[in-house]
């Protein structure tokens, strides 16, 4: 069954998975698992906690099935819009607020997949395109933008942080989204 | 051109980026929505940032996730699977509760036991950290028991397939007590190795077996266990 899986699209395997076929879901965890580890990681920037939210997340994936709406978006869009939450309500629970500041550049963890699939290839060029246009932003912008996404902080919180009033850090969050926007669609790489 | 407003427009003309990067408070975000119903406008805009969001995490470092973490969503995952099986096409996908079956067969389980030291599967056994870390069972050389912040774990490898249409089912003992069923129903995986959550009962249990059960386990065991690790 697993060998069969593999060849299946995700929303194929989606289908299985609503009829409660755990080997389809192996297959999915496999396609997903690097990407939305990476995403915990960078929010929760601790393996135990990533790896808290990862299981909550894909046991959610797996009981919910049901609601994936491929007019929507695509499944790994759907799988991250999930660890995201699960990280942010695990950031709000105060739990980990303390965390250490996550390096972005040359985590110790860091593993390289010498062997990379066309896909995973073509992946890694548009991760390279979205930090580039995230490095087009004026600091202001990218810095609310991070907080909010990655830190799980609301606007006032970081009203409160970087002492700016809260109109101007919804503004300045609007406004950064939407430059980022034009610079992605410059280069195609919005995920569907 | 531009789309239809609707009420409070002006309000919440500057929401849509914390809306869509889950910045807004909860109460507000509920405020947010049903603004959204009634203007056209915000909603594409809404629509339109969602899918920039969606790129946000293909900034961040690539990590590759530890191994084990996979063992565990999946041991939870494939347990839940036979009990989803055993229950019927029909059955609720939500994740089952700790069921605790009536026993009905404690007489057998003295006679269990002897089975398994009969059949030569009950291992030599050491207890280590019983302090405040990690507590580790052993069960011979291919299994152990991982008791580690209220989370039981048993590991096995090089375990053996169950009979054809069976699964393998954990039972607890308590101190003089019989065996208890638990939700804990598995299949090793195909090189034999198992990975499976285990009620965290059994820290407290005296004795925790293993025996092979028809899909959705047994109220009572039907077959003799092929594992058995006294805990305490």
């Amino acid at each position: 069954m697993a060998r069969d899986a593999r060849a299946l699209a995700d929303e194929d395997l989606m289908q299985l998975v609503r009829g409660g076929d755990a080997d389809a879901f192996a297959v999915l965890y496999e396609r997903h698992a690097a990407p939305a580890y990476s995403l915990a990681y960078r929010m929760m920037g601790s393996r135990s906690a990533a790896e808290d939210v990862m299981q909550e997340a894909f046991l959610s994936v797996w009981r919910s099935g049901a609601r994936f709406d491929r007019t929507r978006g695509s499944v790994r869009t759907w799988v991250l819009g999930i660890v995201h939450h699960r990280g942010i309500d695990a950031l709000r629970r105060g739990k980990v607020r303390n965390r250490p500041a996550v390096d972005d550049d040359g985590a110790a963890e860091r593993i390289e997949d010498p062997l990379l699939t066309d896909a995973e290839a073509a992946r890694r060029e548009d991760a390279a395109a979205v930090r580039a246009a995230m490095r087009t932003l004026p600091e202001e912008q990218s810095q609310v933008i991070g907080l909010a996404y990655f830190g799980g902080f609301t606007h006032t919180e970081i009203a409160a942080m970087i002492q700016a009033p809260v109109g101007t850090v919804k503004g300045r969050m609007r406004l950064g989204l939407m430059k980022l926007r034009d610079e992605l669609g410059r280069g195609a790489v919005l995920p569907t | 051109m531009s789309l239809p407003t609707g009420p409070g427009h002006e309000h919440w003309g500057d929401a849509s980026g914390a809306y869509v990067l889950g910045a807004l408070a909860p109460e507000e975000t509920d405020a947010y929505r049903e603004h959204l119903d009634g203007c056209a406008a915000c909603r594409a805009e809404v629509g339109a940032l969602e899918q920039t969001v969606a790129a946000l995490p293909a900034s961040v470092p690539p990590r590759q996730p530890p191994a084990v973490l996979r063992d565990r969503v999946m041991a939870d995952v494939r347990r839940e699977a036979s009990l989803l099986a055993a229950a019927g096409s029909g059955a609720d996908r939500l994740a089952p509760a700790r069921r605790r079956w009536s026993w009905a067969g404690g007489r057998r389980a003295g006679a269990l036991v002897a089975a398994a030291l009969l059949i030569g599967l009950l291992a030599g056994i050491a207890v280590a950290g019983l302090g405040g870390g990690p507590r580790t069972i052993s069960a011979g050389a291919n299994a152990r028991l991982v008791i580690d912040d209220g989370h039981a774990t048993l590991i096995a490898d090089h375990m053996a397939a169950p009979p054809a249409g069976r699964v393998y089912q954990v039972w607890i003992q308590p101190h003089g007590g019989v065996p208890e069923p638990t939700a804990s129903l598995f299949v090793p995986r195909a090189d034999g190795s198992a990975t499976v959550a285990v009620p965290d009962e059994v820290a407290d249990a005296e004795v925790m077996m293993v025996s092979s059960e028809p899909p959705g386990g047994s109220a009572a065991p039907t077959s003799a266990p092929v594992m058995t690790v006294p805990i305490s």
